[in-house]
């Protein structure tokens, strides 16, 4: 277990150094002067100190170096659109409204959606697979921002059931996880439901009847148990699915987090922040990646024992 | 013994999907849609870039079918003209994304050993890359035409496709039928195409089918961040987002193009889902007896 | 003798793609305190229909038994147990071993616990107590290490373990009746041979009936007190196992012990099959369904289906060319 462990933490150390290469170099090749954000007019020799302070008159290659360095001693810079924010503090800054957000959609998005599918399964072909899978369908199918739209709409302009925009108390965070959830609720759903109806339809399950087991106990002894782990698998993609729509979720109702400061960093080329937050987002996924692996290998006996290829 | 009248693989996939009626409706809902986004902008007696500030944020009405924008321009007119790109990019994207998955997949599932093995690594590398973040930054640097979002979307979505048609065609590979032909002295490229490929492309037609709507969805999510196609050409999401501002005055700006992008949506995946049960001839469990 | 089981004129339709296959045709029979009925017949003939029906483990909408049919254990109506008593019936007073190991076991679940289950059902008994009962059962079938193995997933376990796993799981309720589907045909010869003793000696210490369903006669010969043969949905002949062997009735049965290889036949000649293969179980069959391939064929077996016929001494045969031929011969 323990070298598995090693072989995945070096894995994710090469897969990140990766990704921060390419986004370097990526974001080094977007056109434009990076201190136009600055919307100042400034004198040519102020101009080339600040170029000098960002180290930007430096080669493209020393740049890179030089960055890889502070990195390594967990210095990710400063904003070159607000000069004087620390990157890293402002990360940290906006991080936890993220990571609630997050947490909730990821939570209902799976468990619920886990149950639902489950109960479907189990009442196959009667109406409440039906309503089931009709909500699955749409929930797949209407994007979650025209779902934001819609709910906003509903809910805050029509009627003033909830607030529309901003964060605060639980109230606000019921709305948008709602959005950023539906989508992913509906895939988890649907999945169980596919996966409990090919389990149902083992050998073991007959064994099982035949002991004389039923009810919730069966369903969750045996049916979930072996259900569950395609949907574990999914859980990766899925987690990757939310960090990138709350991007427009955290836009669209106004939530301080990271989702809404990436999408501004871009459009201001403020390359630190854009470089900081990706490197965030890639190990917090990364992170998300190993912990399911580990979830997958706890559920599933069979490959406890086996490393994986 | 049971007497089924023999049929080709085709023709059987075909009978089954005729009888799918849901998915045999999302088809001609589909058919519908892009026949619209053909003739629409021409049966309109509005150009979809006439600009009017006298008639700007009207309710739908019989002149105006789907109302007027906030610079007067014809709704209903747009919604078509907007089609043709949103289709346009959900269709190609999944195309290229097909081509790239099924070359990379194929040829790492055919080859196996250190070869797949390595280009198995690059993709799950490529995997763990959050990929909108790669999109925004590709989408950024290659401008916002039709082309760049094609572009930015495929290079990080093929992965998908690639695992899909590896996996088949490294199970097919070790088939009793592949190792018989072998065995009959089949050359690799008979056994490529008359085998290998026919039993996979069943498959690839699925996940092309439900790749569409994702590259849809796409579009329509980088526009909604502002990286999309810009005025005048315009989308389905290019007219929602810029929809998304008044939705609290003209919810109806916004009614439009997200009914398109959601029924659009849910056609491909209830055609794809039809298509899957389709081409899928393991289904109609015999009960053991 | 306790009449355990009673069925009659169990009929069961199993709903396809294809049709309606009508896996059972009308089977009679009885299993009595303390005794092993073994029912023989090749693959599709609807000896497995049978065992789950016993059970009524077949549902819709995949399967149905027919309204018509009567299963009675211990004089009770099976068919019309509700859903509490069936699950009582179900491994606390029936048992069932099923035929392939591998799939056979959940594989998320350690074998203690899955055998710890039975006993939580049926015998009350709480977790804790249930696992070190169950690691006890583990080890009167014979698997070495028993505490540690019950610990363990099936897939660590090896063809023969599991299927002895399965014997102490259907055990463990105490079962008055355990049925057998296949037990042996997944395994390696050798270990047949092994479990074969296991349930003998399970059957001798706890008294218990047992009902084997099996296309091999070898097996039926070894351990079963009567034999029945299916053929197509119905039972086809009935009769004490050294009856059977030594005078078989029914044209089937004697095809069936001729076609097996025996210490006899010459290593050089080829061995006896059957011409044709079995019917269609979709739709009606007219007639005696073995007609077709039967060597004494007569015109009247291809109009209708013979009934049993008795032979003495709890010996019945199907077969139209027995009227007449024994004396104290009927014709239904």
């Amino acid at each position: 277990m323990l070298s598995y462990m090693l072989k995945r933490l070096a894995y994710m150390a090469v897969t990140l150094w990766v990704v921060i290469t390419i986004t370097f170099f990526l974001m080094h090749a977007i056109p434009g002067d990076p201190l136009s954000g600055l919307a100042r007019e400034l004198p040519a020799h102020t101009k080339a100190n600040y170029y000098a302070k960002y180290g930007l008159d430096k080669s493209l290659g020393e740049q890179y170096f030089i960055y890889i360095n502070n990195l390594l001693h967990g210095d990710l810079g400063e904003s070159l659109k607000y000069p004087g924010r620390d990157v890293k503090g402002e990360i940290l800054k906006y991080a936890p409204a993220t990571a609630r957000l997050g947490l909730q959609a990821v939570s209902i998005g799976f468990l619920l959606g886990s149950i639902l599918g489950l109960a479907a399964a189990f009442k196959r072909n009667r109406w409440p697979d039906y309503l089931v899978t009709g909500a699955a369908l749409l929930g797949v199918s209407v994007p979650s921002f025209v779902l934001a739209a819609l709910l906003q709409y509903i809910f805050a302009v029509r009627n003033s059931w909830l607030p529309a925009t901003g964060w605060g108390g639980f109230a606000f965070t019921i709305l948008p996880s709602i959005a950023l959830s539906t989508s992913v609720l509906a895939i988890f759903a649907r999945v169980m439901r596919a996966s409990a109806l090919d389990v149902i339809g083992q050998d073991y399950i007959m064994t099982a009847r035949a002991k004389g087991s039923g009810g919730l106990s069966f369903a969750f002894k045996h049916v979930a148990r072996n259900a569950v782990l395609p949907s574990v698998t999914l859980l990766g993609p899925q987690i990757a699915g939310i960090i990138t729509g709350s991007f427009v979720i955290e836009n669209i109702f106004a939530i301080p987090g990271i989702g809404s400061n990436f999408v501004t960093s871009v459009f201001n080329r403020d390359y630190t922040m854009i470089m900081g937050m990706t490197v965030f987002y890639a190990v917090v996924y990364m992170a998300a990646l190993l912990l399911v692996d580990i979830a997958y290998a706890v559920i599933d006996p069979r490959i406890r024992l086996y490393e994986p290829k | 013994m049971i007497n089924i009248t023999s049929t080709t693989y085709r023709q059987d996939a075909w009978r089954r999907l005729k009888g799918n009626r849901i998915a045999m409706v999302s088809l001609a809902l589909l058919l519908a849609i892009f026949a619209m986004c053909i003739i629409g902008p021409f049966i309109s007696p509005y150009k979809y870039t006439a600009v009017n500030s006298d008639i700007v944020n009207q309710s739908p009405s019989l002149q105006h079918l789907f109302g007027t924008d906030d610079l007067g321009r014809d709704i209903f007119a747009r919604i078509w003209a907007g089609g043709r790109v949103s289709m346009l990019i959900g269709v190609l994207g999944a195309f290229s994304v097909t081509v790239l998955g099924v070359l990379y997949g194929g040829i790492s599932g055919y080859f196996g050993g250190t070869a797949d093995d390595i280009m198995m690594r690059a993709v799950e590398v490529m995997n763990c890359i959050p990929y909108m973040i790669v999109a925004i930054l590709i989408a950024f640097i290659a401008g916002q035409g039709i082309g760049a979002l094609i572009l930015a979307m495929t290079i990080t979505g093929w992965g998908g496709m690639a695992r899909l048609v590896r996996g088949q065609v490294l199970q097919l590979r070790e088939q009793p039928f592949v190792l018989a032909a072998k065995a009959l002295g089949a050359s690799p490229g008979r056994i490529i195409s008359k085998h290998l490929l026919p039993n996979t492309v069943g498959v690839i037609i699925v996940q092309f089918t439900l790749d569409v709507p994702i590259f849809i969805f796409g579009e329509a999510f980088l526009s909604f961040i502002g990286l999309g196609i810009q005025s005048p050409g315009t989308s389905w999401g290019a007219m929602a987002a810029a929809a998304q501002q008044h939705l609290m005055f003209y919810p109806y700006q916004i009614f439009f193009p997200a009914l398109l992008i959601s029924m659009t949506m849910l056609a491909f995946n209830l055609l794809g889902d039809g298509l899957r049960d389709a081409l899928d001839p393991t289904l109609g469990i015999q009960e053991g007896i | 003798m306790e009449r355990l089981l009673e069925v009659r004129n169990l009929k069961v339709t199993y709903h396809t793609r294809a049709g309606d296959v009508q896996a059972v045709r009308g089977a009679d029979f009885h299993l009595d305190r303390g005794e092993t009925l073994a029912v023989v017949g090749e693959s599709g003939c609807g000896k497995t229909a049978v065992a789950k029906a016993v059970m009524r483990l077949i549902e819709k909408p995949r399967g149905e038994i027919e309204e018509t049919s009567m299963i009675f254990f211990e004089g009770r109506n099976v068919l019309e147990m509700d859903k509490k008593e069936i699950r009582k019936l179900r491994g606390g007073e029936i048992g069932m071993i099923f035929q392939d190991p591998m799939t056979s076991l959940n594989p998320t679940m350690r074998i203690g616990d899955q055998i710890a289950e039975s006993l939580m059902l049926h015998c009350g008994m709480k977790r804790k107590p249930a696992f070190s009962r169950a690691c006890e059962l583990l080890k009167q079938v014979r698997i070495n290490d028993w505490e540690l193995m019950a610990k363990r997933y099936p897939h660590e376990f090896s063809g023969g373990m599991r299927q002895r796993a399965m014997i102490a799981m259907a055990a463990a309720g105490g079962p008055r009746i355990i049925i057998a589907d296949e037990p042996t045909t997944a395994l390696d010869l050798t270990i047949q041979a092994e479990i074969m003793g296991l349930l003998r000696e399970l059957k001798k210490n706890t008294g218990t009936s047992m009902m084997l369903i099996t296309h091999d006669l070898a097996i039926a010969a070894g351990s079963a007190d009567r034999v029945h043969i299916m053929y197509a949905g119905r039972i086809v002949e009935k009769a004490e196992t050294k009856e059977l062997f030594g005078n078989p009735a029914h044209p089937y049965t004697e095809a069936l012990l001729n076609s097996a290889p025996g210490p006899g036949s010459e290593s050089k000649s080829r061995l006896a099959t059957m011409a044709g293969s079995p019917p269609d179980l979709i739709g009606t069959i007219r007639g005696c369904a073995f007609a077709k391939r039967c060597g004494s064929c007569m015109p009247i077996c291809l109009e209708k289906n013979p009934g049993m016929v008795k032979l003495g001494a709890g010996h019945e045969a199907a077969c139209w060319k027995l009227i007449g031929d024994t004396a104290g011969g009927e014709a239904p």
